[in-house]
């Protein structure tokens, strides 16, 4: 009678485990599937089968990333997949290898290039590889998408593509606005109908983007210097001011616009000089304005002290008298 | 004006395209929409198309450089800045974001399907109107000076003018009686020239001259020229595939790249049916007759389809995808029936009929306390490739749509489900019988009845199934997700709707509907 199993007998009975303690019973017991396949694994490569070591260990990094969810871990089971000749795995159900090493793959590039992002973003090193993964989202379209399917996810990855490729337009028009508000009109306008073909907007950065091409694509005819600018909120803004009727009539009607209801249009050039002026104004007036409290100040402080000074000899005489 | 002389030549004013000038007579048919109309019709429209373009320029430069002989070139420029760009921009705006949207989708419908419910229709009055506005912005380019003023108004002119022609395509598309492909090819045609001269986006000429091929390909194919016809989808092939790779690297068009990869599958599947039309050669007279089976198939699909849309939800209209499944399978079984083993097939008789098989990979909960644990369990059952006939039956009655594995329990006694000793909840009986499917032909007389549901539809169908099964055993069974595969033609008889599946007891025979219809969608 044997008194300790054989490794090649622990692999399968932690091949087996793996199984029936962890993939079989539901994503609640992953873990359980991560702690036999990384065991089964380990005892496979001490009995030299390498290939089932591999197999177990590409396993064991695909339940990790399910439970997991992080891009490293993605990117761990991508790599662990790619290692392993082609061949259908038991997942639950019937899944390739080389599907799911292209999709953890896809999984991990996704959660990396779509951190950190919002409606602003200006950066534009993002804007390549969110386009690169908008292909592998339509590369991946029609096959067994069953890194989802573990997840009980519905994707479309054409929709996905689609918001990535809106996405990418959106940082590349945040970046240029500040110096070609033309270029950034037409980016938006290709982001927002990508957005639209989407679908669905799960950054809710699609609302943002129309009412950025709204104010982007408007022209305004600075009051102060007469020069035609793009952009309102950016290169232009208005600043209100009275407009007499008569002003209305003889200059209100200039295209582009010059004014807007009680306001006239400033280029931020002007607009941030009469600010900087408005500043230095408002400062003198109100260094101008200290000066003459602190004056008052030490004018009440004496006499503060002049009336102590009577109340403590008040207060000496009262106490004589009695 | 310089830009009112481009419109001395003749334009349809059907759709706007331009018409041969040089023919002499009195009635000229489009070849862009295919509507034949009086020459004195078609110089009254030139007449007041001058009038609007001259009209519409007049409105957005200043009157006095209307006539542009006599204004210099810096003050062109400034006029192009000051009053031509913010105008043909708000316009190029939503022009591009027209040809986006309907870019995305693929542009080519196959013979005797409806158009695909992701192609974006137009109104077939939008081709003149993007045709009209073409010109307009034609008589505006004279006004361009800069490189960057001549690309822009370049780009203007090529998304509207392309946008006219694939308008004109989805009019011929939506054709209820036969499509000209000739027509569409030769719009097609235009448009990849009119990208042509747009350098940013050189990925579009390709994809336009790949559609070209493709439509020209197929107008060969239904005349019967199946060599000339394969040599245009495989022109189609290469040019698709440079479009391609070419689209994604150029931002503006990359939200096409869906749309081609679709029209390559497209490609594909026409290149399968000239396959199908020259096998079947060997035993029906003529092509017609081929392509006359094959439109039988293709409208009982989408029949089925249409019936089972309200339950799957899959829709009622064909997809790329799916056309590329059912050209796939036509021409499989056009092989078979020339000698080649070329389809699964399992069983002998007088009727062949197409079914999914399933991969169920099933696991359950066995034993008690400390020996409870999760035993795995392999089976295969067959999805019937009629049940969207049937579609009462899908939410139903599933289980009759399947060969039932369930139906027949394997026995296990108290202690063995106490101690965590039940190796399976089916018999087994399933994957032994469906176990040694090899590829075979099928015999050239017998009727045979292809598949009407794609693969995804048989796997919703299989997780329905499931799903019922395990509401059934009221959790017991854990884990359970099917994997369709592949097809089977099984041979045999059917009796009363029931199709008899070699090797399973009759409780499991799935049911296929009555034989007559039966008989009557074979092709």
């Amino acid at each position: 009678m044997k008194l300790f199993k054989e490794p090649s007998e622990k692999a399968e009975i932690e091949w087996r485990e793996a199984y029936e303690k962890g993939v079989n019973l539901g994503p609640q017991k992953w873990p359980e599937a991560v702690r036999h396949f990384s065991e089964a694994s380990r005892h496979y490569a001490s009995v030299g089968d390498s290939q089932k070591s591999a197999e177990a260990y590409a396993l064991a990094t695909l339940f990790y990333a399910l439970t997991n969810g992080t891009a490293q871990a993605w990117d761990g089971c991508s790599k662990a997949m790619s290692q392993i000749p082609d061949s259908q795995l038991n997942v639950g159900f019937s899944a390739s290898s080389a599907n799911l090493a292209n999709q953890a793959s896809v999984l991990s590039f996704d959660l990396t290039a779509t951190s950190m992002i919002d409606g602003n973003s200006q950066d534009v090193s993002r804007v390549s590889a969110l386009r690169d993964l908008a292909q592998k989202y339509m590369d991946i379209q029609g096959s067994d998408l069953a890194a989802w399917r573990l997840q009980r996810q519905e994707i479309d990855p054409q929709r996905r593509a689609f918001y990535l490729l809106g996405l990418a337009s959106l940082i590349e028009a945040n970046s240029v606005v500040d110096a070609d508000p033309k270029k950034s009109v037409a980016l938006l306008s290709e982001a927002a109908t990508n957005f639209e073909l989407a679908g669905a907007d799960p950054m809710g950065v699609s609302s943002g983007t129309h009412s950025k091409m709204e104010n982007f694509s408007k022209f305004g005819q600075c009051w102060f210097c007469g020069r035609e600018m793009q952009g309102q909120g950016l290169h232009y803004v208005t600043l209100p001011a009275t407009i007499s009727q008569y002003t209305r009539q003889r200059y209100g009607s200039t295209t582009p616009h010059n004014m807007e209801e009680d306001h006239v249009v400033a280029c931020e050039s002007c607009a941030s000089s009469i600010r900087n002026v408005a500043d230095e104004v408002a400062r003198a007036y109100y260094d101008q304005a200290l000066a003459q409290i602190r004056a008052l100040e030490q004018r009440l402080n004496s006499k503060i002290v002049a009336i102590e000074r009577e109340i403590q000899a008040l207060r000496g005489r009262v106490n004589s008298i009695r | 004006m310089i830009g009112i002389q481009s419109f001395q030549s003749l334009r349809c004013p059907h759709c706007g395209a331009p018409l041969p000038g040089t023919i002499d007579m009195e009635v000229i048919t489009c070849e862009y929409c295919g509507v034949a109309q009086r020459r004195l019709d078609i110089e009254k429209y030139i007449e007041q198309l001058k009038t609007d373009v001259y009209g519409w320029v007049r409105s957005i430069v200043p009157a006095a450089s209307v006539n542009i002989a006599t204004v210099d070139s810096v003050a062109r420029a400034q006029i192009f800045e000051q009053s031509i760009r913010g105008e043909v921009g708000s316009r190029l705006g939503s022009i591009n974001a027209q040809l986006m949207k309907i870019a995305a989708s693929p542009l080519f419908v196959p013979p005797f399907a409806h158009p695909f419910s992701s192609y974006a229709m137009v109104g077939a009055a939008y081709s003149k109107e993007m045709l009209t506005q073409a010109a307009r912005f034609q008589g505006l380019a004279s006004f361009a000076q800069s490189d960057d003023q001549n690309a822009y108004i370049g780009e203007a002119i090529a998304s509207s003018e392309s946008l006219g022609y694939l308008a004109n395509i989805m009019g011929i598309y939506s054709e209820p009686s036969e499509r000209s492909y000739r027509t569409a090819s030769k719009n097609f045609e235009s448009a990849a020239k009119t990208f042509q001269a747009d350098k940013s986006r050189s990925g579009a000429a390709s994809r336009m001259a790949g559609l070209a091929s493709l439509t020209e390909g197929t107008a060969l194919l239904l005349e019967g020229d199946l060599t000339m016809a394969k040599d245009k989808m495989m022109e189609a092939d290469k040019l698709l595939s440079a479009a391609q790779g070419e689209v994604i690297r150029q931002p503006s068009t990359a939200s096409w790249y869906p749309g081609i990869k679709a029209e390559k599958g497209l490609a594909g599947s026409m290149t399968c049916l000239v396959d199908a039309v020259q096998a079947s050669g060997s035993f029906v007279p003529n092509h017609a007759e081929t392509l006359g089976r094959f439109e039988k198939y293709v409208k009982g699909f989408e029949e089925a389809r249409s019936k089972a849309s309200g339950t799957l939800a899959m829709g009622s209209r064909l997809d790329a995808e799916t056309f590329k499944d059912v050209a796939t399978c036509f021409r499989d079984v056009c092989f078979a029936r020339t000698g080649n083993p070329s389809v699964n097939a399992i069983g002998t008789g007088g009727i062949w009929v197409a079914c999914w098989l399933a991969e169920l990979s099933y696991s359950f909960e066995t034993g008690a306390l400390f020996m409870k644990k999760g035993q795995s369990v392999q089976e295969r059952f067959l999805v019937s490739g009629m049940f969207e006939f049937s579609s009462q039956y899908i939410a139903t009655h599933p289980q009759a749509l399947v060969t039932d594995i369930f139906s027949v329990r394997s026995e296990s006694s108290f202690s063995d489900r106490f101690m965590g000793r039940e190796k399976t909840l089916t018999t087994g009986i399933g994957f032994a019988a469906l176990g040694d499917i090899r590829k075979g032909s099928l015999p050239s007389s017998s009727p045979v009845v292809l598949p009407f549901c794609t693969r995804l539809e048989a796997d919703k169908m299989a997780n329905i199934y499931i799903e019922r099964v395990r509401q059934r055993m009221q959790g017991k069974l854990r884990v359970g997700m099917p994997s369709v595969g592949q097809i089977v033609y099984v041979g045999g008889s059917v009796k009363e709707g029931w199709l008899s599946v070699p090797g399973l007891p009759s409780s499991m025979y799935p049911y296929v509907g009555d034989e007559d219809a039966l008989l009557e969608r074979t092709v």
